[in-house]
């Protein structure tokens, strides 16, 4: 298979000039899922291939029309928190292992109208908790670079795939890093919108003040292209805001949004403490090509952004506790019969069997400091850690055009490796929770093959800022010059 | 914490959460809660001393809509997923 068409801005050319190519893309995409998903296993739900060239007759009918949308020909994974109407969605837990949404989330609704095809639902950590797609109730989901190793999470299945040729690009959701986390550690790249950018109706709640839909892609502008079609507006989510749009412009096109003097942030407690070695080299001699290409790095110090990860935790699990308390089987989902049976115990039995490990672990500690004489200590003192972190950051926003840093302070682990102890699990979203605590947008970029393993740069924006970002992030892509990686798995594909 | 207040509040959290921690995994989660709950002690460092707290970022657009009714999901398909239902209402455990 050509490597232009890996992209979907490749695609997209390509099948302007020969719609019918999209069954020959749908073949290949097929035949590398038949030789590598039993391996990979990004997918929860896979969609039968008849289905999907069924769906592609209308496709290609309306490319030979000249009326087809952006999305055409592409075949999008999409992350299993995230309602798919008749296709099961499961949040890769047993409590929801067989339910079938009758509805579709905003962001299905935008990408179907824009002739996306969907290829399948993807694994996750359990009810998005997690960063290793570890804590999936149904498998673990391994890197295409290495299988011994996580992709990342919770968004684990959406970038495997996207990385391993299994689908055009993904929709994965991004609470605090989860789908930075999984695109920095796949080689692919992954954006986390400004916090109402993109509507949440449809997307299965995890913590609501953070919580957002974003797109995986090989390249930046496959990202942006995704981007415009999601987001904006929903009078269904009260949350959410009008789209400056014009994203893929701003990819193509970035000098025509920057101004010529770029000037980005390093953040010193991002990088000194905590960062892997090899990591933090590989930063540097990314930061000397910025450099040397003419964007100006500035170090500086943000104290608070020490404390940034305890006040996710706190602020996520009291949200997580209060969200995921729907579930007790009666309208949907691990049932057990509620014959002749107390309320108490039909609830407390179906959530104890029905959710994970790690989902109970963050439900009965945030409903701990959600509680009576824990509140002001713990889940209002983490409110009021927020609002510094979001001041500090936004001012460090006003005087430079990004902040950056590595987006995961670690190589890729292996599985296992970090699962047993939580702090050790949670510890590598340190980087990645301040755009979430913030609000404000944030994107991963691949930068470096270290060892054969993904490394990542992130760039955090100004909020409802996308267009500046994205072109921001095209040029730092085009500085760092490896973009589209394929992993070895897959390379005799291409 | 000592460990007798760790596991009355681990109790007390059980009723308010209605997830139980079974007995052979009870010593396990209380020496990770331990650690997590002094990793969240942390933000006692913080001087937070007239900072009001931020539960959500600030909107700038309107949340409501235009006050027109529209057509919602129908009842089959709303109930399409519980296992227990009789004359279009969803049977429930007893309350009282």
């Amino acid at each position: 298979m050509d490597r232009e068409v890996l992209t979907l801005s490749g695609l997209r050319a390509k099948l302007a000039e020969n719609p019918r190519f999209l069954y020959e893309y749908i073949e290949f995409i097929y035949d590398v899922i038949d030789a590598i998903e039993g391996k990979v296993k990004a997918f929860i739900t896979l969609r039968g291939k008849d289905d999907v060239l069924r769906e592609a007759d209308r496709v290609v009918d309306k490319l030979i029309e000249g009326r087809a949308g952006r999305l055409a020909g592409a075949l999008l994974a999409v992350k299993d928190n995230i309602v798919t109407k008749g296709l099961r969605t499961t949040c890769a837990s047993k409590i929801l292992s067989d339910f079938i949404p009758p509805y579709n989330a905003t962001v299905v609704e935008r990408i179907l109208r824009e002739d996306a095809i969907i290829i399948g639902k993807t694994n996750m950590d359990e009810f998005a908790m997690g960063s290793t797609t570890e804590n999936s109730a149904f498998f673990p989901t391994r890197n295409p670079w290495d299988l011994s190793r996580v992709p990342g999470g919770s968004s684990g299945g959406s970038a495997a795939a996207v990385s391993a040729l299994e689908a055009t690009a993904a929709l994965g959701t991004d609470t605090g890093g989860s789908v930075r986390a999984p695109a920095a550690f796949t080689a692919t790249v992954g954006l986390k919108p400004t916090y109402g950018l993109v509507s949440r109706y449809g997307l299965i709640a995890y913590a609501s003040s953070m919580d957002q839909v974003g797109p995986i892609g090989r390249t930046v502008t496959d990202v942006s292209i995704i981007l415009d079609v999601i987001s904006g507006r929903d009078v269904k989510d009260a949350t959410s805001a009008h789209s400056r749009g014009g994203y893929c412009e701003a990819a193509v096109e970035p000098f025509k949004v920057l101004h010529p003097k770029l000037r980005v942030a390093v953040i010193e407690e991002l990088v000194v403490e905590g960062v892997e070695k090899p990591v933090k080299h590989s930063f540097l001699r990314t930061l000397r090509k910025l450099e040397s290409n003419g964007i100006e790095v500035v170090w500086l110090s943000m104290p608070i952004s020490r404390y940034s990860l305890p006040a996710y935790y706190i602020i996520a699990m009291a949200e997580a506790s209060s969200n995921l308390a729907r579930y007790d089987g009666i309208r949907y989902g691990f049932h057990e019969s509620v014959e002749g049976r107390s309320w108490y115990e039909v609830y407390t039995n179906v959530r104890t069997r029905g959710f994970g490990k790690e989902v109970k672990r963050r439900i009965l500690l945030g409903s701990f400091v959600l509680s009576a004489g824990y509140y002001d200590e713990y889940y209002l003192r983490a409110s009021k850690v927020r609002k510094i972190v979001r001041d500090s950051l936004l001012a460090i926003l006003r005087e430079h055009d990004a902040v950056i840093s590595p987006t995961m302070p670690v190589l890729p682990p292996k599985l296992g490796e970090r699962i047993a102890d939580p702090l050790k699990l949670y510890a590598i979203d340190i980087n990645t929770v301040l755009a979430n605590l913030a609000g404000v947008p944030a994107i991963s970029i691949p930068s470096d093959i270290v060892n054969d393993l993904p490394v990542a740069v992130q760039l955090i924006g100004n909020e409802f800022d996308e267009v500046s970002l994205v072109a921001l992030a095209r040029v730092v892509e085009g500085i760092i010059n490896l973009a589209p990686l394929v992993p070895p798995l897959v390379r005799r594909y291409v | 914490m000592r460990q007798e207040e760790l596991i009355g509040w681990l109790r007390r959290v059980e009723k308010l959460a209605l997830v139980e921690v079974g007995k052979d995994e009870e010593e396990h989660i209380i020496k990770d809660m331990r650690k997590i709950i002094e990793f969240f002690n942390t933000l006692m460092e913080v001087n937070v001393e007239g900072v009001e707290p931020l539960f959500m970022t600030p909107r700038k657009e309107p949340l409501t809509r235009e006050d027109v009714p529209v057509k919602g999901m129908e009842q089959s398909e709303a109930l399409l997923n519980a296992k227990e239902v009789i004359n279009g209402f969803v049977k429930g455990p007893k309350t009282i």
